[in-house]
């Protein structure tokens, strides 16, 4: 019978999974955003789904951002993928995504009459910004932790 | 000039002939703590620093130190 995997092996197995997902689903978070922004949603339904999948997305990466994932993990497995090395990645990629998110909001400040955005729309702009890029962060600074 | 944080955790984790995959089991965190702290990106909290003194019966002065 093959031997039962550590916690510790499935932690680091579990982590790498995560380290690569995370940047790829920031980018592709990312890439949707240019399609929003090329074609604005109006009132139709299909643009209703839209924005919707929009809330659904960014739901499930801040909940990814803050809570490291694999929910259905064990808890002991769960403690060691989140342990102080990735609390402290979690804590720098977040603190890039809030800069980087108030760098945009007073950059677009200025600009919101020439821009005709509406408030949905800026707040998915900045949303959007500051969660992207603390996600991709977070895979970034989890996948040098891993080496 | 500041100074800096060395340790000797590879050199004494492999004298013990231990992975760091063993070595963060002994220690109750993941590879990637021993990994990181190895390499010089994580400085360790005092109690993980501890922690890897004791499963490596060394004392901690021993593992970390100070350099100009």
């Amino acid at each position: 019978m093959a031997e039962q995997p550590s916690n510790t092996d499935l932690a680091d197995r579990y982590s790498k999974r995560r380290a690569r997902l995370l940047p790829a689903l920031a980018i592709f978070f990312l890439a949707q955003q240019f399609s929003y922004f090329s074609r604005i949603p109006g009132e139709r339904l299909v643009d209703r789904v839209r924005i919707g999948a929009w809330v659904v997305m960014s739901a499930v990466l801040l909940l990814l951002l803050t809570t490291g994932g694999a929910w259905i993990r064990s808890a002991a497995v769960r403690v060691l993928m989140n342990d102080e090395v990735t609390r402290a990645n979690r804590a720098s990629a977040m603190q890039f995504g809030f800069a980087l998110a108030m760098g945009g909001a007073i950059a677009v400040y200025p600009f919101i009459d020439q821009l005709a955005l509406n408030a949905r729309q800026v707040i998915h702009l900045i949303v959007s910004l500051g969660l992207a890029a603390a996600v991709l962060r977070f895979g970034m600074l989890e996948r040098r932790a891993l080496g | 000039m500041a100074e800096e944080l060395r340790n000797r955790l590879r050199e004494l984790r492999e004298a013990r002939g231990l992975t760091q995959g063993q070595l963060a089991e002994l220690v109750g965190v993941s590879r990637k703590t021993i990994n990181t702290v190895e390499n010089g990106i994580y400085v360790p909290s005092t109690v993980i620093a501890l922690k890897l003194a004791r499963a490596l019966d060394e004392p901690v002065e021993r593992l970390f130190s100070l350099t100009k």
